[in-house]
């Protein structure tokens, strides 16, 4: 939709944008268009001037090119609408500082008792790996894989707007897909020495 | 936060009051742009220094440090600084801390800063130039440190954060087109350093440089 309101203002000022540099480019080196008073003192033929608009549009209205143009303009958005991504926390339940690594980003020394917040951008399967952080004389690591799970629910609620005379009630069913959000709380038992 | 009140206090009353009584009339003349050049070494202050193990080992020392700027004259005795800088920062302490728990680390780190600044001139003769800068300054770094074999990159310096730099600097013209400066400032971003459970700090970094600064 963004790409659809914007397009025709880009073709519009691509149309103006050309507008101007063909004058200048028409005129150039005189100081007046009045100064052209031969056929051969112009730039190019009269039959060889064309309407801007008929020159734009064979340049940017071929439909290979509009299509192209309406792909890269859509493409974040694209991406942001078919990948919904799951909120995951990681929290530190050891007593020492922690590396954690969620799908391959780094926190480092997250204190005792902390927690890391992150979001996906996508369904795949999160990967949470943690470590104790260096020169605290503890080693271990561990990791885990988790399928975000796709929860469907319907809810239905109903609501009555009543005068004296009767009440009119109203049923609504809706259905709501929620992503779990991923957890996982990191404790000593969870990580081994190497 | 106060002393950062109290410092910025101090410095605008220099810049508003001490350049009206001093200045050379000569100033407007002899205030022009130029582009100067710096290396020198960064001193790290505050506890976003410090490591979060072990508070008192310094994770990252202040290293060698590289600064250029651009400086467009204003107005008599004014000017404004367009300032960058980089500055390598040393985590052998930490590493040295690591290594004496039987573990490997190496670490690599760096920041690099760009300000806009204020420079009013306190001095301004023929051979001598004494002038202040304050201003904003954008912060960002980046790093990583090799642990167990994993290369891990700092997240709590990635984030871009903004502040404030202050400075001091001093020319001194050896011929008509080259000068000779020596500089000290501070840069103070709050919350330059964010760990991922939430924790800011702020950083404090302050270069000494010596360098050239050629008139243009």
């Amino acid at each position: 939709m963004l790409a659809l309101f914007l397009l025709p203002r880009y073709d519009n000022f691509m149309t103006t944008f050309r507008m101007q540099f063909r004058t200048v480019e028409t005129y150039r080196g005189r100081s007046s268009p009045l100064f052209c008073r031969k056929e051969e003192d112009m730039p190019m033929k009269r039959s060889a001037i064309r309407p801007v608009g008929a020159a734009t549009r064979r340049r940017w209205g071929s439909p290979a090119t509009m299509i192209i143009v309406l792909l890269i303009m859509l493409w974040p958005y694209a991406i942001s609408v078919s990948d919904d991504g799951v909120a995951v926390t990681v929290i530190n339940g050891t007593r020492y500082f922690l590396h954690i690594t969620i799908n391959g980003a780094h926190f480092l020394y997250v204190a005792p008792g902390g927690s890391v917040a992150q979001q996906t951008n996508s369904l795949a399967t999160v990967v949470m790996e943690a470590a104790y952080s260096p020169g605290q004389e503890v080693a271990g690591s561990g990791s885990k894989a988790v399928d975000p799970v796709r929860v469907d629910q319907v809810s239905n609620s109903s609501s009555c707007s009543g005068t004296r005379g009767g009440n009119d009630c109203m049923s609504t069913t809706s259905a709501n897909a929620n992503i779990t959000p991923v957890s996982w709380t990191v404790t000593p038992a969870d990580l081994k020495a190497d | 936060m106060n002393r950062i009140r109290l410092t910025g206090a101090v410095i605008l009353t220099i810049i508003l009051f001490v350049p009206s009584r001093g200045h050379s009339q000569d100033a407007q003349e002899l205030t022009s742009n130029s582009f100067g050049l710096r290396i020198g070494y960064t001193f790290s202050e505050g506890d976003w220094s410090k490591s979060r193990v072990a508070p008192n080992i310094v994770q990252f020392r202040g290293g060698l440090t590289l600064g250029a700027d651009l400086e467009f004259a204003l107005s008599k005795g004014l000017a404004i600084v367009l300032d960058g800088g980089y500055e390598q920062l040393d985590g052998s302490d930490w590493a040295n801390y690591v290594r004496s728990k039987g573990e490997y680390l190496s670490v690599n780190a760096w920041f690099a800063h760009g300000g806009l600044l204020l420079k009013p001139y306190l001095i301004a003769t023929p051979q001598d130039m004494l002038g202040l800068e304050l201003g904003g300054v954008a912060l960002f770094g980046n790093g990583s440190e090799t642990y167990q074999g994993v290369v891990y990159q700092y997240d709590f310096l990635k984030s871009f954060h903004v502040g404030f730099e202050a400075g001091i600097e001093y020319d001194r013209r050896i011929s008509e087109k080259v000068a000779v400066t020596i500089r000290g400032g501070g840069i103070f971003v709050p919350g330059g350093v964010g760990y991922a459970d939430g924790e800011d700090r702020t950083v404090i970094s302050l270069p000494v440089t010596l360098g050239i600064r050629i008139i243009l």
